[in-house]
Parts: C-alpha cells; sequence; structure tokens
C-alpha cells in the first residue's frame, strides 16, 4: 500500500505540472544543450584522465563472443568502433 | 547504425567489460568469462542483434587500457590511431562522425527497427514473496573471490559495506546478498531448507551474527534474493579479509536436479565501484525523489536537475530521445525495468525525504 501511495503522489506530481506539453516543447531545445554541456565537461575530465586521443589504440587482447582470444590489432585496416558497457 | 555502417566496411564491437547494474533485468554479475560469453549470447538470442561482441578478461584489462570509462565510446582509425574518445556513448554524435568519415547513410536505420526491445523471458516462478532488505543508501560494492569448485555458482554473492569498513579500525554494516543467477534457470528449493551463511572473521574484528540463516518461505520454490545485514567492528588495522561460506539446495526448472551446494569466497574490505551498483545504490532515492528534482516543475527533469556528479549518468540510462531532459514516459519506462515493473523500493519508511525541510 505504501509504494502504491508512492507512486500515485509521483504519478500526480508529474502529471499534474500545470506547464503542459507547451512547455515541455519550449524547453526542449534548453534541455538538449543542457545536456550537450554536461556531457562535454564529462568527456574533458576523461580526456584528461585517459588522454588516448590521437593516440595509437592500446594494443591488448580480449575475446570474441566464442570465447577465443581476440587481438585488437586485428582491426587494422578498418574504421573501428568500440562502445563498452554490458547488458545492464 | 551497425546495419549502415558495417556494409561500408567498418568494424564494430560491443565490449562487454563487468555488469554495471546487477539485478537489472534480473542478471546476476557473472563469476566467469564463459558466463560472461553466456550472457553475450542471451542478449544476441532476446534481441537478434548481430554486433559482434568482444568480451573484456576478468582483470579487465581492454577497460582499463581504454580508461575504464562507464559506457566509453571510441573511434580507430585504418592506421591505428584513436580519432574520437567518449566518455559516454552517443550513438547520435557518433553517426555524424561516420557520416563525416565514411559518407552519410539516407535513410538511416533507427534504433526501434535494428533492435527490438531486451527483455528476460518470464518464468513461472515466485518471486517478490521475500520482503526485501531496507539497505544502507551508502553501500560499496566488495570484491568476491569464490573458490574453485567443480559446479558452477547457480547462486551468488553479492557483498557490499558502508564506507566506515574501509578505514583502519573503522565500524560499519556489511550486506550480503545471495541472487540466483538467471543463466542456470534454477530456483530455490524452499522444502529442502533455508539458505545458510557462515561468516569467519580475524581476530581483530567482531561481528555481530556470524551464522545467517536466509527466511523461512510459504512458496514451494521462489526466485527471490536472500539478504543479509551484519554489524562490523575493526579492532585492528591489519584485517582486510572475510571468509563466506554459503549453503544452499536448488532445482532447475526442467526438474532434472535438486541439489544441495556449498560455495566459498573470499571478501576483500575495500569499495570497489567498478563492481557495479544496484538501482537501489547509484539512484537511491529516485523513487521518492522524482518530483523534488524536477525543480522548476516543467514536467522534465533536465540534465541540470539532476545531483551535480551523475547527470550524465542518469540521462544515458533515461534520456531515451536524447533531447537532455528525461520526461515522464522515459521516467516510466526506466521504473519499469526495476522489480518486474514496481520500480525501485524507497529507501525511505515513509516515502518522505528526510533531506528535506518539512
Amino acid at each position: 500500500m505504501r509504494r502504491f501511495l508512492i507512486s500515485l503522489l509521483f504519478g500526480v506530481l508529474l502529471c499534474g505540472t500545470p506547464n503542459g506539453k507547451a512547455a515541455t516543447q519550449d524547453k526542449s531545445s534548453n534541455a538538449q544543450s543542457e545536456g550537450v554541456e554536461w556531457t562535454e565537461r564529462f568527456n574533458q575530465q576523461f580526456l584528461k584522465r585517459a588522454p588516448l586521443l590521437d593516440q595509437t589504440a592500446p594494443q591488448v587482447s580480449a575475446f570474441n563472443d566464442q570465447g577465443n582470444a581476440f587481438a585488437l590489432s586485428r582491426t587494422r585496416g578498418k574504421y573501428t568502433v568500440l562502445v563498452f558497457g554490458c547488458l545492464t | 547504425m551497425y546495419q549502415d555502417y558495417h556494409k561500408k566496411d567498418v568494424n564494430f564491437y560491443y565490449v562487454y567489460k563487468s555488469l554495471a547494474h546487477p539485478e537489472v533485468n534480473g542478471f546476476v554479475a557473472p563469476h566467469t568469462l564463459s558466463e560472461r560469453l553466456k550472457h553475450i549470447a542471451e542478449f544476441q538470442k532476446i534481441t537478434g542483434s548481430q554486433v559482434p561482441w568482444l568480451c573484456d578478461s576478468m582483470e579487465g584489462a581492454l577497460a582499463r587500457a581504454f580508461g575504464n570509462a562507464p559506457n566509453g565510446e571510441f573511434v580507430i582509425n585504418p592506421q591505428g590511431k584513436v580519432i574520437r574518445q567518449r566518455f559516454w556513448s552517443n550513438p547520435v554524435t557518433l553517426r555524424a562522425d561516420l557520416a563525416k568519415l565514411i559518407g552519410p547513410v539516407n535513410p538511416a536505420t533507427t534504433a526501434q527497427q535494428a533492435l527490438p526491445a531486451f527483455k528476460m523471458p518470464h518464468r513461472e516462478i515466485a518471486s517478490g514473496v521475500v520482503p526485501r532488505l531496507k539497505l544502507p543508501a551508502d553501500l560499496q560494492p566488495l570484491p568476491c573471490q569464490i573458490q574453485p569448485s567443480e559446479f558452477p555458482a547457480y547462486a551468488k554473492l553479492r557483498a557490499e559495506a558502508t564506507p566506515g569498513l574501509f578505514t583502519e579500525r573503522g565500524s560499519g554494516k556489511m550486506y550480503l546478498g545471495i541472487y540466483l543467477d538467471p543463466l542456470y534457470q534454477v530456483h530455490w528449493n524452499n522444502r529442502a531448507g533455508n539458505v545458510s551463511v557462515q561468516i569467519e572473521v580475524a581476530d581483530g574484528m567482531e561481528i555481530s551474527q556470524a551464522n545467517l540463516v536466509g527466511p523461512a518461505v510459504e512458496a514451494d520454490a521462489d526466485l527471490d534474493p536472500r539478504m543479509f545485514l551484519v554489524d562490523l567492528q575493526r579492532k585492528t588495522s591489519l584485517e582486510k579479509t572475510i571468509s563466506v561460506a554459503l549453503t544452499y539446495t536448488v532445482c532447475d526448472d526442467a526438474d532434472t536436479f535438486c541439489q544441495t551446494f556449498s560455495q566459498s569466497y573470499e571478501i576483500e574490505l575495500r569499495g570497489d565501484r567498478r563492481l557495479g551498483s544496484r538501482p537501489g545504490i547509484f539512484m537511491p532515492s529516485m523513487f521518492a525523489r522524482a518530483a523534488d528534482l524536477d525543480r522548476d516543475g516543467n514536467g522534465l527533469i533536465e540534465g541540470s536537475e539532476f545531483p551535480a556528479n551523475r547527470a550524465t549518468l542518469f540521462l544515458s540510462h533515461m534520456d531515451n530521445n536524447l533531447d537532455g531532459a528525461v520526461d515522464q514516459d522515459e521516467l516510466k519506462a526506466f521504473m519499469a525495468l526495476f522489480n518486474d515493473g514496481r520500480g525501485f523500493d524507497s529507501p525511505y519508511d515513509d516515502g518522505k525525504n528526510p533531506n528535506k525541510d518539512p
């Protein structure tokens, strides 16, 4: 019951804001630039901490999805995109 | 984007480093490389994604070499030089990069076209039947080393502690969570007894309870984690490890075995954020405070309204349309990822934020 009440309160507060859709649209360009600003700040901090840009990519090995060793040097000769993450 | 650009001879790789948010979608942090590979196979099977994966070593050599960003993104040119580096992957910017480097693709494949929703299959076993402990918001994950065994770790230990325990002669709370790994499709056999945990600490340490037993559960079988919280005090500066032994009985969903297993772990008393954070930690009070975050009351939580050092983290998980803010639909979609759609457990008993003036 407590969880339900919290959900209800949360829903009402967000749904019931007086500004509605128009305000949402007006704000979206500001919000977008703020989002870019935040992202850029993190990128700059990352570059300072791990300055890899314009450097030769670290030559380390990992595993392919079959569990076989995979040297990053094998990607030479093509543009390569690496996106780090996981399932969650 | 993969569909558009791998035809243009661009290599794409997702890199599996570590599980950033255990419990989300029911995933449990793997103990072995083969379990990581099973996660990848599961992802490919459920989503039908064709993007190739690289799997980092358990030591995290690849992630470390590339700066350990949580969702780092890199473009490497054919000569092997890094020409783009981002802390957080951004598909819009990446597509712009590739359009500039290789050429634009029109019409571009959208994520909805390319990748169906990633959702773990539902299992017909009881869940949500064991009350969850209310945990301190400042818990940090502890490195746990499982002792070798001939059996897979059907259930896995996650240990966390409050920062007081990382200091010499400090005191604090240690959380031990025992999670069934959905990879093995097993469930607790509650008729065969409760999960038990034996904790062994060094002489220079005091623990409130060394032998723990999970709650009795009415259902014959369930999937819920078993959660324990103990008080610890370090009396000397030397002790830094704790031994934990688990005993539990599980049956597989296909009814081919029911067996009791024992597993042992060595826990290090140091916080390691690379081990990821459960939802309750990485946004501890999001559920109860969402309305507070929207300070200007416009129905959007903008980047500047999130806690100062968490904006990018929040936005990357919730801002699906990449407009730099989280709207109500995005928030609901995000909440639906947790606890079978029930959202977060509020860390506050009464749902109120104690940090806010009445």
